[in-house]
């Protein structure tokens, strides 16, 4: 008897606590903006993917100078620029997305978010300075 | 961090075999989870043999029968035992459906498993606690809310404005849905999961609710919403032939449509 009084009361103590827990800290207001980012950098990927895959593949075969030149012209140079923002943006709200679903502890998720944040900043800066300086030394 | 593999407590034994007392034409087995929270032992697959020739065609007869006449103390959830209360959800053979509208004639050849429904705390044997389901039921006030009081008669719909609650309406809570998706596996504390984000379509594509505004400004979150990833595993396995996937990305569409 004292043990199933014990187990309803522990039931209703958790029942009250689950919808708490549920309703959290209310609403973020926010995750609208991460997926237009998400959505407008896939289409954008689209075409610009197929024009950086076709030059490369075309370029393959090609010495370093031709491969050089074709960057010293401004639609490659602008088209090269944005294929890797595009996809570095991408890339971005994908890993992060990842780290919301499986790391749950939040001293975790800061310390991966500020590498993959970081990575993301050199990387883009490193890509977009080495397409400036072939197409501006020319 | 996510678990990926089950605490020590839960790690799965190999049960008892219920064995037919005489041989039969008609033989389908089912490996059965069973774990008794009163018994503090580890859970365990028994296998029962069930003879066809004297059983119902579904899955849920298989389970009456083994609960009548070989073990009663197997526990399992069931009411109307044609589809439309949602009670027996389980897993059968990998797949989250009902058990009532399962045929065994659909099943594999050989023993077939079942297990409760994925990734909730199970209360005993086939009976998963759907404590936190309920209560996300609740988070998004499932009822129609206006500024209006309430007509004499009944509120009016045009045929086209009633035509968009199809799809949605026949929802049963079974959960089969948001126990088979990922996302709903790994948050299921803060991301609301396509069972209760179908529902809360439901709500929003009726002419008749005014609150759209605030129930899309509820599931306006990282967690609560954007945890889709389009995985579509609740499109798949839905019993009732519903499509909770295309629901949640209408519920995005009108949340790009605020501004």
């Amino acid at each position: 008897m004292e043990s199933s009084r014990s187990l309803s009361n522990s039931t209703a103590l958790r029942d009250e606590s689950v919808l708490r827990r549920v309703r959290h800290l209310g609403s973020a207001r926010d995750g609208l903006q991460e997926w237009r980012v998400q959505r407008w950098t896939a289409l954008a990927l689209i075409p610009l993917g197929l024009y950086f895959v076709a030059s490369i593949l075309r370029l393959a075969t090609s010495d370093q100078i031709t491969a050089a030149a074709w960057l010293g012209s401004l639609p490659a140079a602008l088209l090269v620029i944005l294929f890797v923002l595009a996809a570095l943006a991408h890339a971005l709200v994908g890993l992060r997305s990842v780290l919301v679903d499986y790391v749950h502890m939040r001293p975790r998720l800061v310390v991966a978010e500020l590498l993959v944040r970081g990575a993301t900043v050199v990387l883009a800066g490193a890509s977009v300075l080495a397409v400036l300086k072939l197409f501006l030394g020319r | 961090m996510s678990e990926f593999t089950l605490p020590p407590n839960s790690k799965v034994g190999e049960g008892r075999h219920w064995a037919l007392a005489q041989s039969a034409e008609h033989v389908k087995s089912f490996r059965i989870y069973r774990w008794d929270p009163a018994k503090n032992a580890t859970p365990t697959m028994d296998t029962f043999d069930i003879d066809r020739d004297h059983c119902g065609p579904m899955v849920l007869d298989a389970l009456f029968k083994i609960n009548d006449q070989i073990d009663p103390t197997l526990s399992f959830r069931r009411s109307c035992r044609e589809g439309v209360c949602g009670s027996c959800a389980m897993n059968i053979d990998g797949v989250n459906t009902l058990a009532c509208l399962t045929p065994m004639d659909s099943l594999k050849k050989g023993t077939s498993r079942i297990t409760p429904l994925p990734h909730l705390q199970v209360l005993k044997d086939l009976v998963p606690d759907l404590t936190g389901l309920y209560a996300q039921y609740e988070l998004i006030e499932p009822w129609l809310q206006t500024d209006h009081p309430p007509p004499d008669r009944e509120r009016r719909q045009s045929p086209e404005e009633r035509a968009q609650l199809d799809g949605l309406w026949e929802c049963i809570l079974c959960f089969c849905c948001s126990t088979s998706c990922p996302s709903y596996w790994w948050n299921q504390d803060r991301y609301l999961g396509p069972s209760i984000l179908l529902q809360s379509y439901r709500w929003l594509a009726d002419s008749r609710d005014q609150r759209t505004g605030e129930r899309l400004d509820r599931l306006e979150d990282p967690f609560r919403l954007y945890r889709c990833h389009t995985i579509m595993n609740c499109t798949r396995t839905c019993p009732k032939g519903l499509n909770p996937a295309r629901a949640i990305s209408n519920t995005k569409r009108l949340m790009n449509e605020r501004d």
